[in-house]
């Protein structure tokens, strides 16, 4: 495993998968992974190989060509959607697992439940996990509205 | 019957009076000067004294606010309702009555509201304030002190005893200074209305005192025995719960079912008694209470029908009187709070208090640019004079060196380690870091140059990338990429559905013990150190994950000195020069070969170890 130079990187969708190519080496069949999903999301993105093993991690996404920019940027996206929150418009607690409904950046209202062991807090970033797996962001709650501020608290 | 053992069966006693103490207490109850435990416990209201200051003002204005309402019935009664005078008149005293009477509720609502603000901040405030300063104890506090104590207890001071201390400090003080104060202040009263009366209500008073001591101590006895049960049942769940593996193993779900069972039914058997007797202790004082209005009724009646006394005064009296019998019967109560509070803050002066046999010396130095030269002079080591560890130990290790410890269990290879961190400090002899006596470094410096790889690795709830950077804190992220591919361990992180922000759990229960070894030894990367301590590394892992975690150990081990213990002589393979001890002596030291061929100790060792083996895998 090493770091690649961005420049040096094409990565093309085939029918197989995503193929990676660095420095005019072969195609290797990669999956992008990210390595700090939650703390450092725009940084140190890993290629795992069919075997598992990490051909290579790329430190920045900033030097890639525009194609391959692109391209890893939506395999990312698709993989690691954390949807922000942005009001909590009402919230159901019982048994220490809430039931919230709350309003996300892409303006969809999304009902979830979640229990306490589902929340992880990055510096003032929060993060909460739903029942299917799926994270919610809030950047920092202290920045919600109060009424969500509020109802928030009785949860974490 | 082994030193540590008769150490753990021995009978503690107080070394003042030479009573045996309780198991659950480290002071004697007997000896407890409680004035002086009282006065330290004074001294932790001192940051807040304008804060409790402004609370007891307040109760003040509180409890002499509740005086004002039997006085306002006396008047109503006297000068409104039965009075002769002209009925205008009448109602012109029943107008400024009825707002003399919202006034007090309205200043005694608003007075109780910020008194409880003011007492609720406090009581919070000291409550972390204690708290840190325990945990901050606990932090420096050396290796010693957490041998000689069980978890349990030490966790019991930081929740149980400080919520004693808090609620004696912030309500029990103030109470007593109130209960003194209203006592006086309605004898003043009631001596004022009717001395004669006044010298009846005070009939049943020591009774009722007696009733409240004795009854009370006695309730506060069992209540102390379901306290002590509750912290046994406490301590059996703290050993079943982690140990749940070993029960399930051993099928002993019954038994331990059993056994809870019986300890539950013992709490609830005092419980009831405690119970019991409170619930008849209650009505009894309330009766005796009950008796003291009968008499004012009986004495204060007459005087009314005769003309002697008036229906207010009466009235006033019937209701100064229950207010007098609630502070008689709290400070009586107050006594058992004060015990209870003086053995809690002993328990926790114990820890503040407590001083660590392993601290800085007034002369103690950082070295700069440390090698990893260590010399070990005519080391002894005991934790019990009569049961000697290291004898003579003298050893001398070169920078970047791989010592391999060789030895049976108890031979001393751990304590050797313990000695040159600084867990334990020599009994004679010296050991020297780059020429330098350890106990003469600054002891957060001497730890900082050391990296530990423990059999157990100790993983903490978080994310493995906190786990990496545990003791590197300000590590930037491509740091702990970097020690995680040091350790073998990057491709395993990245596999995983949030990579290094993937939760490792309790105690890193989500990865398997090999997986957490590399994390460890990552962390031990990540750190730098210039000596290494690889404590049984592999000693718990299968062949296939030691071969990877010896990928991870070389990596690690280039440029440092390292001390490496084992057990399986495999894992020694990278030692430079082995050292046997045996008996907290060193017997032999030099190369594999070296040491086969003298054909001793380490000869008999690696003999018994590959006869084992050869049974093992002929079956």
């Amino acid at each position: 495993m090493k770091f690649l130079r961005p420049e040096n990187i094409k990565i093309r969708e085939t029918s197989r998968g995503l193929e990676l190519t660095h420095a005019g080496l072969p195609a290797v069949r990669v999956r992008p992974v990210k390595a700090f999903p939650m703390k450092e999301p725009g940084k140190y993105i890993g290629f795992i190989d069919e075997s598992g093993k990490v051909v290579g991690m790329l430190e920045d996404t900033g030097g890639l060509d525009p194609e391959t920019g692109t391209l890893l940027e939506q395999k990312l996206s698709g993989q690691y959607r954390f949807p922000d929150i942005c009001r909590i418009l009402s919230m159901n607690m019982r048994f220490g697992i809430a039931e919230m409904k709350v309003e996300t950046d892409e303006n969809e209202v999304a009902e979830f439940s979640a229990a306490r062991d589902d929340i992880r807090w990055f510096g003032k970033q929060l993060f909460i996990r739903d029942a299917d797996g799926k994270y919610y962001r809030i950047e920092d709650y202290r920045n919600l509205d109060r009424k969500s501020m509020i109802l928030l608290e009785r949860f974490i | 019957m082994t030193g540590e053992e008769k150490k753990n069966f021995q009978i503690r006693r107080c070394g003042k009076c030479g009573r045996p103490l309780p198991r659950w207490l480290d002071i004697c109850p007997v000896c407890l000067k409680k004035a002086d435990v009282f006065l330290r416990l004074l001294e932790l209201l001192k940051p807040f004294r304008w804060h409790a200051t402004a609370g007891l003002i307040l109760t003040l204005f509180l409890t002499a606010l509740n005086l004002v309402p039997p006085y306002l019935m006396k008047i109503l009664v006297d000068d409104a309702l039965v009075s002769s005078d002209e009925i205008s008149k009448r109602l012109n005293v029943l107008f400024y009555l009825g707002i003399a009477l919202v006034t007090s509720y309205t200043l005694s609502g608003g007075i109780s509201m910020a008194r409880g603000w003011l007492m609720s901040w406090m009581n919070d405030r000291l409550v972390l304030n204690l708290r840190n300063r325990i945990f901050f104890r606990l932090q420096e506090l050396s290796l010693s002190f957490y041998n000689r104590k069980e978890t349990g207890q030490i966790m019991s001071r930081l929740t149980n005893d400080i919520y004693q201390l808090q609620f004696f400090l912030t309500e029990g003080f103030q109470q007593m200074v109130v209960s003194v104060l209203t006592i006086l202040g309605i004898g003043v009263v009631l001596f004022s209305l009717n001395p004669g009366l006044a010298v009846v209500v005070t009939i049943p008073l020591p009774v009722v005192v007696f009733v409240i001591y004795f009854f009370g101590r006695r309730v506060h006895r069992v209540f102390h025995q379901v306290w002590r049960k509750m912290g046994e049942l406490s301590a059996r769940l703290a050993e079943t719960i982690p140990g749940v593996r070993v029960v399930k193993a051993f099928s002993q779900e019954q038994s331990e079912i059993e056994r809870f069972n019986r300890q539950s039914e013992d709490i609830f058997r005092f419980s009831w008694r405690a119970l019991r007797m409170l619930h008849t202790y209650q009505p009894v004082v309330f009766f005796l209470t009950t008796a003291g209005s009968v008499i004012i009724w009986w004495f204060g009646g007459r005087q009314v029908i005769m003309g002697k006394m008036s229906l207010g005064v009466l009235i006033a009296f019937t209701g100064y009187m229950w207010q007098f019998y609630h502070p008689v019967e709290m400070l009586a109560g107050l006594n058992h709070q004060l015990q209870r509070a003086a053995t809690a803050a002993e328990r926790i002066f114990e820890i503040t208090d407590a001083k660590s046999d392993i601290s800085d010396a007034p002369d103690a130095v950082e070295l700069s640019g440390v090698e990893g030269r260590i010399v070990f002079k005519n080391v002894d080591f005991s934790y019990d004079p009569e049961s000697p560890v290291l004898t003579g130990v003298n050893l001398e290790v070169k920078p970047g060196e791989v010592i391999g410890l060789v030895g049976h269990s108890g031979a001393g290879k751990t304590t050797l380690i313990n000695l040159i961190m600084r867990f334990y400090d020599v009994t004679s002899g010296e050991i020297l870091l780059d020429g330098v006596d350890v106990r003469k470094t600054k002891l957060k410096f001497l730890r900082s140059q050391f990296g530990v790889v423990l059999q157990e690795p100790f993983l903490f709830q978080g994310s493995v990338a906190d786990n990496i950077s545990y003791g590197n804190p300000g590590a930037d992220l491509k740091e702990i990429i970097s020690a995680a591919r040091a350790a073998m361990i990057h491709d395993f992180i990245m596999n995983l559905p949030e990579g290094y922000d993937t939760l490792v759990g309790e105690r890193g229960v989500k990865l398997s013990a090999g997986e957490k070894q590399r994390i460890s030894i990552a962390r031990a990367i990540l750190k730098n150190p210039r000596v290494l301590i690889l404590d049984e590394a592999t000693a718990s892992v299968d062949t296939e994950t030691e071969v990877k975690i010896q990928h991870a150990i070389e990596n690690l081990i280039q440029g440092r000195t390292t001390f490496i213990i084992a057990h399986r002589i495999s894992t020694l393979r990278n030692a430079s020069r082995l050292v046997v001890l045996e008996k907290g002596k060193v017997v032999e030291t030099g190369s594999h070969e070296e040491l086969l061929a003298r054909e001793n100790v380490y000869h008999r060792l690696v003999k018994l170890q590959s006869d084992l083996n050869v049974r093992f895998v002929g079956g």
